[in-house]
C-alpha cells in the first residue's frame, strides 16, 4: 500500500495518525504531493516538533530540487502554491514558528519564476560586446574575466555589468576558481538553436576580423 | 557654482559607475528643481541622450549634455543593465549634497503614447523605462513591495477585475452620533453568505483583481475570506482581493484598515486609511472617530504600480497631504475600497483624470452607500468611466504585455 492510500484510509477512519512521518525514509517522503502534508496539518491534532520537522525536510528539500534542476515555470507554480497553502488558516497562529521560513522557501520559487518571466536573451544579445563575449565563451570555456576583457580591450567595471546582464538571462555562468572568476556558457545559451550560435561566433569573428569556424 | 548646477555635474561623473544616484540627480535636477527649459530642443535631446547611452555602454563619462539628454541617456543605459531581472525597485539614499530617498522602479514599456515620450519637456514621460518616486511625502511614507506572483509575469491577456457592493442591507453598526465608529457588521454571517457569492462569481468569471468597499468586510468576514481563498479549489487564480476595510483598535489608536489577501488568502498588504472622512452633508457634520495612518505601499507589478487607497485618501483635493500623495508616486492601477454617494464618485473620477493624464492611471472603485442597500463598481480609465449603474462591475483593465 503506498502512503497516500494508506493516508486516505487513516482519515477515512478520522484516526489522524501522523506516525508515517517518522517511519518513512526521507525519500519516500519526498515522492508524496505536497497536498498530503497540507491535508494533515489541516486534520491532525496530534503534530509535535518531529512531524512538523520532517514536514520541513519535505518542503526545503522540494524547493532545492525544483531550482538545482531548473524546473519549468508550471512545477514551480504549483509547488509554490502548495506550500503557501500549506497551513491552514485556522492553524496559522499555533504554527507561528514554522510559517515565514516556508514562506521564505515560497517566495524563492516566485523569485524564480519572476526571472523565468523576464528573460529576453534576443535584447540582451543586442547590448555592445554581448555577441563577442558569447562567442568567446562558446569557444573557449572557462575564461577568465581579464582575459576576456584584454581581448575585447573592456574595462573590468564595464566588462563586469555586461555579464552581470548576460548571467541574469543565464546566457553564461561565472565560477569562481581560487580568486579567478571563469566564465561558462549557460544554460540559455547552451539550448539556443544552432543558428543563434552561429550569429554569435560571426559577431565575435567580425569584430576579432578573424574567419569564423562555424559549423 | 550653484548647487544645482554641481549636482548635474556630478550625475554626468558618476552614471557609468552609479546609475542610479545618476537617475534620481538629474530627476531632481530637471522635475524637482525645474531646471528644464534653458537649450531645450527635442531633436538634439534625442540625439544626446543616444550619444550619452552609447557613451556610457562603452564605459565612459557621461558627456556634458542638456540634463534632458542625460536624463534619458541614464534611463536607456540603467534599463540595457537590467534585463532579465524583472520588475525592479531600488530604494537609493542620496548623499553628498543631495538630500531624501527615493525608489527607482522600473516601468512598462509603452506606457505612454510616442508622442507623450518624445515631450523633453515632461520629464514623467521622457523618462521612459523607469519612474522615480520619493520614500516620503509630505510626512507620508511611501514603501515599494514586489506584487504577489500573478502580476509579476506579464500577460498577453487584460486583467480581469470584478468591484463593487453588496445590496443585503447589512451596514455596519454604528454608534449613535457624530464622530461615527463601527467594531463590527450588524449581521456578518449574511455578509458572508454575500461574500461567499460574490466570490465564487469572481471566479467563475476568471476575474483576477477583485475590491469590495470600505466598512464591509469586519473582522470575522475577512478571516471566512481568507478561509475560502486557501480551501477552495477554483478554475482561476486572483492576483488580489482587497477583502473591504473595518474599524479596528490597533496600538491604543482607532483605524480604518483594509486588507489585501492573494490567490492563498496570504495577506500581501494592509492599508491604513491616511485621512479621515469628515463632512458637513445637509447641515449636519459627520466625522470618522479614527486617527489617520501615515504610510502607503505600493506593489510593484509587471505594468506599473499598483495602490491601495480607502475613499478620501484618493479623492481628497483640499491643500491636504494626501491630495498630490499620488501625482508623486505615479501608479498605473488604484484599487479604492470607498464608502460614499455619486458626489465621493465624482471626486473619484476628476482625479483618476488627472492622473491618467500624467501617469496613465486607471481606477477600480468598489463603493458602498453608508446608511442604505446601494453599491457601485466602477472603472475610472482616464476620461472614461464605466459603472452602468449596477451594484457589481466585471470589467478588463486596458493593457497587455507587447
Amino acid at each position: 500500500m503506498n502512503i497516500s492510500v494508506q493516508f486516505t484510509a487513516m482519515t477515512a477512519a478520522n484516526e489522524q495518525n501522523t506516525s508515517f512521518l517518522l517511519e518513512r525514509t526521507p525519500g519516500e517522503l519526498l515522492d508524496e504531493p505536497l497536498s498530503i502534508y497540507s491535508q494533515l496539518l489541516r486534520e491532525s491534532d496530534e503534530l509535535e516538533n518531529d512531524h512538523l520537522e520532517a514536514i520541513d525536510y519535505v518542503v526545503r528539500h522540494t524547493v532545492v530540487r525544483l531550482l538545482v534542476r531548473a524546473a519549468e515555470e508550471a512545477e514551480l507554480e504549483a509547488a509554490c502554491s502548495a506550500i503557501r497553502r500549506l497551513v491552514p488558516v485556522a492553524r496559522e497562529t499555533q504554527l507561528a514558528a514554522w510559517l515565514p521560513r516556508w514562506r521564505a522557501f515560497a517566495d524563492l520559487l516566485e523569485a524564480r519564476m519572476a526571472v523565468l518571466a523576464n528573460q529576453d536573451t534576443a535584447k540582451a544579445r543586442e547590448l555592445a560586446h554581448a555577441g563577442e563575449i558569447l562567442a568567446f565563451v562558446q569557444r573557449e570555456p572557462g575564461l577568465t574575466q581579464a582575459e576576456i576583457g584584454k581581448q575585447l580591450e573592456l574595462k573590468p567595471a564595464n566588462l563586469s555589468r555586461i555579464l552581470g546582464v548576460l548571467e541574469a538571462q543565464e546566457l553564461i555562468e561565472r565560477r569562481n576558481v581560487g580568486r579567478e572568476r571563469r566564465v561558462h556558457p549557460g544554460r540559455m545559451l547552451k539550448t539556443e538553436p544552432q543558428a543563434k550560435t552561429a550569429d554569435g561566433l560571426k559577431r565575435g569573428a567580425a569584430y576579432l576580423q578573424v574567419e569564423a569556424e562555424v559549423a | 557654482m550653484p548647487p544645482d548646477q554641481l549636482s548635474f555635474k556630478r550625475a554626468l561623473r558618476i552614471a557609468f559607475d552609479d546609475p542610479l544616484r545618476a537617475l534620481v540627480l538629474l530627476w531632481q535636477h530637471v522635475h524637482v528643481q525645474g531646471n528644464l527649459e534653458t537649450g531645450l530642443n527635442r531633436p538634439l535631446c534625442e540625439r544626446q541622450a543616444d550619444e550619452g547611452r552609447l557613451a556610457l555602454e562603452r564605459g565612459q563619462t557621461l558627456p556634458s549634455i542638456h540634463p534632458a539628454a542625460a536624463l534619458r541617456a541614464v534611463d536607456l543605459y540603467l534599463a540595457g543593465l537590467s534585463l532579465g531581472h524583472g520588475p525592479i525597485a531600488r530604494k537609493v539614499v542620496m548623499s553628498a549634497g543631495a538630500e531624501g530617498t527615493f525608489w527607482v522602479i522600473s516601468r512598462r514599456t509603452g506606457w505612454s503614447s510616442r508622442i507623450a515620450e518624445s515631450q523633453c519637456g515632461h520629464p514623467e514621460y521622457w523618462l521612459r523605462h523607469f519612474q522615480v518616486v520619493p520614500a516620503a511625502h509630505k510626512g507620508i511614507t511611501i514603501s515599494v513591495r514586489p506584487a504577489p506572483r500573478t502580476l509579476v509575469k506579464p500577460s498577453n491577456k487584460n486583467l480581469a477585475f470584478l468591484a463593487g457592493g453588496f445590496l443585503d442591507g447589512v451596514l455596519p453598526d454604528w454608534n449613535a452620533t457624530s464622530p461615527f465608529r463601527c467594531q463590527v457588521l450588524k449581521d456578518p454571517t449574511l455578509r458572508w453568505s454575500s461574500v461567499e457569492a460574490l466570490l465564487s462569481s469572481a471566479a467563475k468569471a476568471g476575474a483576477a483583481i477583485v475590491v469590495l468597499p470600505e466598512l464591509t468586510v469586519d473582522a470575522e468576514v475577512r478571516e471566512r475570506i481568507r478561509t475560502w481563498l486557501r480551501e477552495t479549489t477554483r478554475e482561476s487564480q486572483f492576483a488580489l482581493v482587497v477583502a473591504g476595510s473595518f474599524h479596528e483598535d490597533r496600538g491604543g489608536a482607532r483605524r480604518n484598515v483594509a486588507y489585501v489577501f492573494d490567490d492563498d488568502g496570504n495577506e500581501v498588504l494592509q492599508h491604513v486609511k491616511l485621512r479621515p472622512m469628515r463632512a458637513m452633508p445637509d447641515e449636519e457634520w459627520v466625522e470618522e472617530d479614527i486617527e489617520g495612518g501615515a504610510l502607503v505601499s505600493l506593489m510593484h507589478a509587471w505594468f506599473g504600480l499598483v495602490g491601495v487607497a480607502i475613499c478620501l485618501d484618493f479623492c481628497e483635493c483640499g491643500n491636504v497631504p494626501v491630495t498630490d500623495l499620488w501625482r508623486e508616486t505615479g501608479p498605473a492601477l488604484m484599487l479604492i475600497p470607498s464608502m460614499g454617494t455619486t458626489p465621493t464618485n465624482s471626486a473619484h473620477r476628476r482625479k483618476t483624470e488627472e492622473l491618467a493624464r500624467l501617469h496613465g492611471t486607471v481606477a477600480v472603485v468598489a463603493s458602498q452607500h453608508g446608511q442604505i442597500a446601494e453599491a457601485f463598481g466602477i472603472l475610472f480609465d482616464g476620461s472614461k468611466t464605466t459603472h452602468e449603474d449596477r451594484p457589481l462591475l466585471n470589467g478588463k483593465l486596458p493593457w497587455t504585455h507587447e
